[in-house]
């Protein structure tokens, strides 16, 4: 354990400091996720989200479900969705 | 005699707020939060940075008195001058150096700035574009946008926007069931900056969940009579 890790443990023992319940997001886990230079802001692109390492899958579920729009139009059915 | 200026000790105070305002542990807040919080947060920080200084520009004195004689002669006799400057300085770099240490840890910290301030729906658009989910937004004119969220609540000019890469968008029927008449899925480049104040209610969207619940609906309807 690092010096900065124990002085953290040793100041949440003491109760100084709470423990974060996102202290297991590593930035790096999340690749189309950027940060804004002037506002410190996390934010991401549309195009990334479909072209990033889970794009296929994401495009795929998009696909699935603009099918269902595409085929109740079809055969014209209600686009109505109960939520 | 040495003269004592007090205008040399804003430089520490402006040091700490470029501090919080830079170092993304503490940038979200500060830019959240205003007034008087910020000042006392900055005059914290400001405090801190000049006694690190201290000890830094007394050991330096200590160690090469010529450099401080060099400072006092041809820089300023103000007392505490070459401190305060020092205090200034490292508020100013000190946050890009931590920055760059520290990266792993922003997305963490940003959100738990977001849990702090309890800003529940900041929260709730960070985990749904962390995951790449899609949210529905209502407005109040019944207009109905689904897509991914791209980022926390926006704020700008003191108002706040939830900013959306649009999929499909729609209506409130009068019987306040969701019509989706428009399908941009495919789409890289479709944007919509919507306003909060014109935002009724936001909601995870599962594509694969409605889609399944539109084929039940359309197999449970009866036919209509002959």
């Amino acid at each position: 354990m690092g010096l900065v890790a124990k002085i953290k443990t040793m100041l949440e023992k003491w109760g100084l400091i709470e423990r974060s319940e996102f202290d297991h997001i590593r930035t790096s886990d999340y690749p189309h996720v950027h940060f804004a230079e002037w506002t410190g802001q996390p934010y991401t692109t549309k195009k990334e989200i479909l072209e990033g390492p889970r794009g296929a899958e994401v495009r795929a579920q998009l696909e699935r479900f603009s099918k269902v729009l595409r085929d109740r139009k079809a055969s014209g059915k209600p686009l109505i969705f109960q939520d | 005699m040495d003269e004592f200026g007090f205008q040399w000790f804003l430089l520490p105070l402006i040091g700490g707020y470029r501090f919080i305002r830079k170092f993304r542990l503490y940038e979200y807040r500060t830019l959240a939060e205003s007034g008087y919080h910020t000042f006392f947060q900055a005059a914290f920080f400001g405090i801190l940075l000049f006694g690190i200084s201290l000890v830094f520009t007394g050991f330096v004195s200590w160690l090469f008195p010529n450099l401080s004689r060099l400072w006092y002669e041809h820089v300023s006799r103000v007392r505490f001058s070459g401190t305060c400057m020092l205090a200034f300085t490292v508020g100013v770099v000190m946050p890009y150096l931590l920055n760059q240490k520290t990266k792993e840890k922003h997305l963490a910290w940003a959100l738990d700035s977001f849990k702090k301030m309890n800003r529940s729906l900041d929260l709730m658009l960070t985990q749904a574009f962390l995951d790449r989910k899609m949210v529905a937004v209502t407005l109040v004119n019944d207009k109905v946008y689904i897509g991914f969220p791209l980022a926390p609540l926006e704020v700008e000019a003191n108002r706040e926007y939830i900013s959306l890469g649009l999929n499909y968008s729609g209506h409130r029927d009068q019987n306040r069931q969701l019509v989706i008449d428009y399908d941009v899925a495919q789409e890289t480049e479709t944007r919509v900056e919507i306003p909060l104040d014109k935002v009724v209610s936001v909601s995870y969207f599962d594509p694969d969940f409605y889609g399944k619940l539109s084929v039940q609906q359309t197999e449970e309807t009866p036919s209509a009579p002959m």
